[in-house]
């Protein structure tokens, strides 16, 4: 049986070997220029199977190749970097997912079929206050000068009763600690299965499905899946799960408009509605799948004016993607 | 070569220094010429790739990251990756049945080695495909070397595709796994 994990290491393996059939080639093409931890499986795959390139004999090529290839460079302006779409890590992405999921309760929705808004959230700066509240060298300080104040004490000189009685208040003490560091312990042991079943429901990842890419095929959106752990069943489980889309290009340069996200069934046999797109650069919404994400087919992209329903064939996408989904 | 001439070279490439270019067509063209030629399995589109190959490397040199990659591994990519598009697209690559015996990994003991040497000699990968079946080993080796299909692989090993594709990802998986417990 080979687990999810495994078959995305297969399919990098596959992807490398040149065996995916072209379409599917052409979805982790897209895939690898936005997606971190894809990248990560498919150069891991290159470094192993580099040495196979040992059993080709070498070759000198004819001197026209190279005469052809230096006048083309010359034609060429020089090499210089160019503005690419960074990849995004798997934690980056599950990251932005996440905020994004912290603020679905902010979420407004919009009216025609669950179309939503996510506000952004300021996590990042709420985290850097709660961390600067309490710098580590004032709390040393503080504890250091407490030890020091008991020290103090217990060199003072005082009677014998007087001692016998605050050895007595001083075991009532431990005995007044011991117990509740035992209602404590017992108050963890049933505490902590729903603490950690919770915490597991957070920590769920975002696993990128689909990248919506412009006409040159510089990608505009990513849309990622909140998994469960390493299976590719929703995080919630009680409905068809989220997904987080990030504006990983800048969408209004290519297509300068609001955007609506669209399922389309397999062999475009409708669509239905998903929400309302980002269109800010690095902005990231969360929104419901209003169907299983193993039903659908592509993710397609129109504009938020079209005001009806498109038809798959009707040429109102202005991108369209294939559903990356392992299951299938 | 040296992995660390050739990351110098694609460092003064992606400056824009053409002889940096050159000095590097010519230490590794005859490497990538191989390669490419032997999946696409014609002249004409052979010197057409490999143009188009370091037309790439001028391209994207600055995408290179000597801490991220082995700049061999890179350069072997960007050939076969414009190879088996150039092979995959080509009415004019002609499906030629290939030898059994120039599918098999045995040339590893044999053959003189060129600037990969590093990479094989601390590769588990001669080791692990070892393990493997001799049709999985042919089969991997006929479809990273010769760039063929998994149909052509089929006609050539007279098995269907079917079988072609188990034999691919039950390979897959035995080299991973040993690939793995090497690391």
């Amino acid at each position: 049986v080979i687990t999810e994990e495994e078959e995305w290491d297969l399919q990098a393996a596959e992807y490398v070997l040149g065996t995916l059939h072209e379409e599917t080639h052409r979805v982790f093409d897209a895939l690898s220029k936005v997606d971190e931890d894809w990248q990560r499986r498919v150069q891991r795959w290159r470094v192993c199977l580099d040495p196979l390139n040992v059993l080709t004999k070498p070759i000198e090529p004819p001197t026209h190749v190279l005469v052809s290839v230096m006048e083309r460079v010359n034609e060429l302006p020089s090499s210089e970097p160019v503005k690419t779409t960074k990849a995004l890590t798997s934690s980056a992405l599950a990251t932005s997912a996440l905020s994004a999921q912290a603020s679905s309760d902010d979420m407004v929705h919009s009216g025609a079929e669950g179309a939503a808004l996510a506000k952004p959230l300021a996590l990042s700066s709420a985290l850097t206050t709660v961390s600067s509240s309490h710098s580590l060298p004032e709390r040393t300080r503080t504890i250091s000068a407490h030890a020091r104040d008991a020290a103090d004490s217990d060199e003072l000189s005082v009677p014998a009763h007087v001692t016998i009685r605050v050895l007595n208040e001083r075991a009532r003490y431990w005995k007044l600690a011991a117990m509740v560091s035992t209602l404590a312990f017992i108050g963890t042991l049933f505490l902590a299965p729903r603490y950690l079943e919770q915490r597991q429901s957070t920590l769920n990842t975002a696993r990128t499905v689909a990248v919506l890419q412009d006409d040159t095929n510089a990608p505009l959106w990513t849309v990622s899946y909140h998994v469960n752990g390493n299976s590719m069943q929703p995080a919630d489980n009680s409905s068809q799960g989220t997904i987080s889309v990030t504006a990983v290009g800048d969408p209004q340069a290519s297509a300068p408009s609001d955007h609506q996200l669209w399922i389309v069934f397999p062999e475009d046999a409708g669509v239905r509605s998903v929400g309302r797109m980002p269109d800010a650069q690095g902005e990231t919404v969360t929104l419901d799948l209003p169907i299983a994400l193993a039903e659908a087919g592509e993710f397609a992209v129109t504009q938020a004016s079209l005001e009806r329903v498109p038809r798959p064939d009707d040429g109102s996408f202005v991108a369209r993607a294939r559903i990356i989904n392992l299951i299938n | 070569v040296l992995q660390t001439d050739l990351e110098q070279y694609l460092s003064k490439v992606a400056e824009g220094d053409k002889n940096a270019l050159q000095r590097l067509y010519e230490v590794v063209s005859a490497r990538l010429y191989g390669i490419v030629m032997r999946i696409v399995k014609s002249d004409e589109l052979a010197d057409q790739t490999l143009e188009e190959v370091f037309i790439d490397i001028w391209n994207e040199a600055h995408h290179f990251d000597a801490s991220q990659n082995s700049a061999i591994v890179w350069l072997n990519s960007l050939a076969r990756g414009r190879a088996l598009i150039k092979a995959h697209r080509s009415d004019a690559r002609l499906f030629q049945k290939i030898p059994i015996e120039d599918l098999s990994v045995d040339q590893w003991k044999t053959k003189p080695l060129a600037c990969t040497d590093e990479a094989i000699e601390y590769s588990a990968l001669p080791r692990c495909m070892a393990q493997l079946g001799p049709e999985v080993q042919t089969s991997i080796v006929g479809l990273y070397c010769e760039g063929l299909t998994q149909d052509e692989l089929s006609q050539t090993l007279h098995q269907p595709v079917g079988m072609i594709n188990t034999w691919v990802r039950q390979g897959l998986v035995e080299l991973k796994g040993c690939l793995d417990s090497d690391y």
